[in-house]
């Protein structure tokens, strides 16, 4: 049966050349897209496995909305600290309105330990630091706002006590605290007695993550580098583009193989009317379709795989030449043999469902003998 | 008349649906892919803030336009130019809120509101005292049901700190800033780890009667002979709200581009998002599709050459009859084209609502480009259907055959099929 398929199709050469012709783009296309695809994914995993993330964190009070909102004790600090972080920093910090002469603001008390504070977070200093009860340090961007120097006295009223504090130096450490008043948390405590033994978080580095496990339960831990957050999720955001692109692809494909199936199947549908007049049945005609319509596909899906390569190849350097992307597809065998061995059962089935079709096509292209 | 009887004998075949479908499925297809590409491509275009009038000044060598870094004091070497309306400096600090990645524009608020003019939605804007609040854009908002009142836990994207800002307002522009949170300039260096002095890109509002590519050159040179100077810049401290030092102030050694596309550019150059790759990649969709197109089509006619036949045998010149064809395919195209845009755009609909589609911090409606892309669509299908067509008539312009009734196959050994 298989060598009377062949020898019809050799018998039609312009016709099996044409039906070819009209396959090779369809897997053409799904190789070339697949091929890129997972270049381009490959490319952006690659990236993100470089980032590291940070190893600072933030451990505060667990259920509440925001860290600034958390209120822990002093010996969560402490537990941290022993637990084998590094460079652990207490920080206790409420809002407060600071006024300096005539000048006022909505700003905040950041209590925190003085020495530790500003090695952390590498602040400069301009004027001195705080130590002693009633001294404060003003952020950079609180001393502009409000004119503040070293020497001032500002006063800060905070849960409904107002407290006079000198202000000894401005410190720019580049960041929120830099919006309030900094003072040693031993003042804040005495200043104000509702902070007593207090704190609102901790600021801390661990390398080790069985440091931080031990102390994880009882607190929330927020990582305070987000980088690897941001890559992972663009990482996905492309994933899910380019895989949703190639399901697309393939409905399409899927769509133009069924067209061009039915075709090859109408055009060879001609050759059984003759065959059946010989005496063959239905089955017999069927079969015959279905072994041409199995070299057809075959013969396919090999040259699309060819002129898959070769047109991703040769668009990747018009890209290139264009706008000088560095388009890389991935090459490699296995992808291309699942590829070819999907596209070529796409045009099979396409086929097969033509081909349920048959008598149905005989009796329209000319009818049954 | 003509016309009626072909498109009857043709609308009498099942093949004929076959050939709709296809034409339906290419058209949506086609609109789908390319409405979602430049959609895309437009809200990577506008991701720093360009507009008809605006300007945007980066650094040039950059990995990203958003990457790069400019001296804060720059800004006030732009006031001798000429068209410039309003100068903004801002910084563009990547950070994540509730594990999201969101992207923080610093700003100086006046400025800012001055050159955007959001449409404040809910709260109060911005002011230049506020220190720990922040406006969030509309989209934004809505994604993470933020609110006046709502605190923010801003974890920096490439730098170990967390900025705690209470939001002000939600403000709508129309553009791809809806998915911001706009906050003080310094918040921004907060977060991107960059001194005060510093700043990511200069956003430059050209005065309505000057043309901003004239502005931009007129930009460009002051960049140019700043850069090339060993020393200069101004001494213009454009920011006295921020605890900046005079340095630095000149741009000397910096390589700064000034231009309408800034955002364009760099997508182009990098990922190969431009108009002409769109075209090119809704192109090879197209392709794969018009084999679909031209099987169907040859179908139809197939099936129905009996019929045809019969109105040749009757006298209808054999030009006539493939004119009629191709007139009827080519109606059926567009109007099948026309429907499968209906299609397109309820897939999208679907898209925006179970599977939103977002490049980088921003949010994209698949639908923005719509129009344009079913202008492309409607006028390729139709296109194809002509030509299509205009190639399955060609065998009614030879001598009139019953179709392949010949004996050809008994001539040829047909093996042991009769068994």
């Amino acid at each position: 049966m298989l060598s009377v398929a062949v020898k019809l199709l050799l018998r039609h050469t312009e016709r099996t050349a044409i039906t070819i012709l009209m396959l090779v783009p369809v897997v053409a296309l799904l190789i070339s897209s697949s091929m890129v695809t997972t270049g381009y994914l490959q490319q952006a995993t690659a990236s993100v496995s470089l980032v590291q993330p940070s190893n600072a964190y933030i451990a505060y009070e667990p259920g509440v909305a925001s860290p600034s909102s958390s209120s822990i004790s002093y010996n969560s600090f402490v537990r941290i600290l022993r637990s084998g972080a590094s460079f652990a920093t207490p920080v206790l910090s409420f809002p407060s309105i600071v006024t300096d002469g005539a000048n006022s603001a909505n700003s905040s008390v950041l209590a925190t330990n003085m020495t530790e504070f500003v090695a952390a977070r590498n602040s400069t200093i301009y004027g001195g630091i705080a130590y002693g009860g009633d001294q404060a340090d003003a952020g950079a961007i609180l001393a502009k706002v409000l004119g503040i120097r070293a020497g001032d006295v500002v006063t800060v009223d905070a849960f409904s006590h107002v407290q006079t504090l000198t202000v000894v130096g401005v410190l720019n450490s580049t960041d929120q605290s830099d919006t309030g008043l900094i003072v040693p948390l031993s003042s804040s405590w005495a200043l104000w007695p509702q902070t007593a033994n207090k704190i609102t978080y901790v600021e801390f580095y661990a390398s080790n993550q069985k440091a931080i496990s031990s102390f994880s339960g009882n607190m929330t831990v927020m990582r305070e580098e987000g980088i690897d957050q941001i890559a992972r999720s663009f990482d996905s955001q492309t994933a899910d583009l380019l895989t949703n692109w190639t399901y697309v692809l393939f409905a399409l494909s899927g769509a133009a193989a069924i067209a061009a199936a039915s075709r090859v199947v109408t055009e060879v549908s001609q050759e059984y009317r003759t065959v059946r007049a010989i005496g063959a049945k239905l089955s017999i005609a069927r079969a015959l379709v279905f072994y041409e319509l199995l070299i057809v596909s075959g013969i396919s899906v090999l040259l699309g795989i060819a002129v898959g390569i070769v047109s991703t190849s040769t668009l990747g350097t018009l890209f290139k030449a264009i706008d000088g992307l560095p388009l890389a597809p991935s090459i490699s065998p296995v992808q291309l043999v699942t590829v070819g061995a999907a596209a070529f059962l796409l045009i099979l089935a396409a086929g097969l469902i033509s081909l349920a079709w048959l008598p149905k096509k005989i009796i329209e292209t000319g009818g049954a003998p | 008349m003509i016309f009626t009887k072909v498109a009857k004998i043709l609308s009498s075949k099942r093949a004929i649906f076959t050939l709709a479908l296809i034409l339906l499925l290419t058209s949506a297809a086609f609109a789908v892919t390319s409405s979602i590409l430049l959609s895309v491509e437009n809200t990577a275009s506008g991701m720093l803030g360009e507009s008809g009038d605006t300007i945007v000044i980066a650094q040039g060598n950059s990995r990203a336009p958003f990457l790069g870094t400019l001296p804060l004091a720059f800004a006030g070497d732009l006031g001798s130019v000429q068209g410039i309306r309003v100068i903004s400096a801002e910084v563009f600090a990547p950070a994540t809120l509730e594990n999201q990645p969101v992207m923080v524009r610093g700003v100086n608020p006046e400025q800012f509101m001055e050159l955007q003019n959001p449409v404040i939605l809910a709260g109060s804007p911005l002011t230049a005292n506020d220190t720990s609040q922040a406006m969030v854009g509309e989209t934004l908002a809505k994604e993470m049901s933020l609110h006046p009142g709502s605190q923010l836990t801003l974890v920096a994207g490439v730098r170990a700190t967390v900025a705690q800002l209470t939001v002000k307002a939600v403000f709508s522009t129309g553009t791809p800033l809806d998915n911001e949170i706009i906050a003080p300039l310094w918040v921004g260096d907060w977060l991107r780890g960059i001194s005060y002095n510093v700043i990511s890109i200069i956003r430059i509002q050209v005065v309505p009667q000057d043309a901003p590519s004239q502005v931009a050159n007129s930009v460009q040179q002051v960049v140019n002979n700043a850069s090339k100077a060993p020393v200069g810049g101004s001494q213009t401290q454009v920011e006295p709200g921020l605890p900046v030092t005079p340095q630095p102030t000149s741009i000397y050694g910096y390589d700064v581009e000034a231009s309408p596309d800034v955002s364009s550019a760099f997508f182009s150059k990098t990922v190969g998002l431009s108009q002409e790759n769109i075209l090119l990649i809704s192109a090879l969709v197209f392709v794969s599709m018009s084999v679909a197109i031209v099987c169907a089509l040859q179908e139809a006619v197939f099936r129905s050459r009996n019929e045809l036949g019969t109105l040749r045998t009757i006298g209808i010149s054999s030009r006539r009859l493939s004119w009629n064809l191709v007139l009827v395919a080519t109606c059926l195209s567009f109007v099948a084209a026309g429907t499968g845009l209906a299609l397109g755009w309820g897939f999208l609909t679907l898209v925006d609502r179970f599977s939103p589609i977002e490049i980088a911090f921003y949010a994209v409606d698949p639908r923005s480009a719509f129009p344009t892309a079913a202008l492309y669509s409607v006028l390729v299908v139709t296109v194809a259907g002509f030509v299509a067509a205009a190639l399955s008539s060609l065998r009614f312009r030879q001598p009139l055959v019953v179709y392949e009734m010949t004996l050809p196959y008994l001539e040829s050994d047909p093996g042991v099929v009769s068994e």
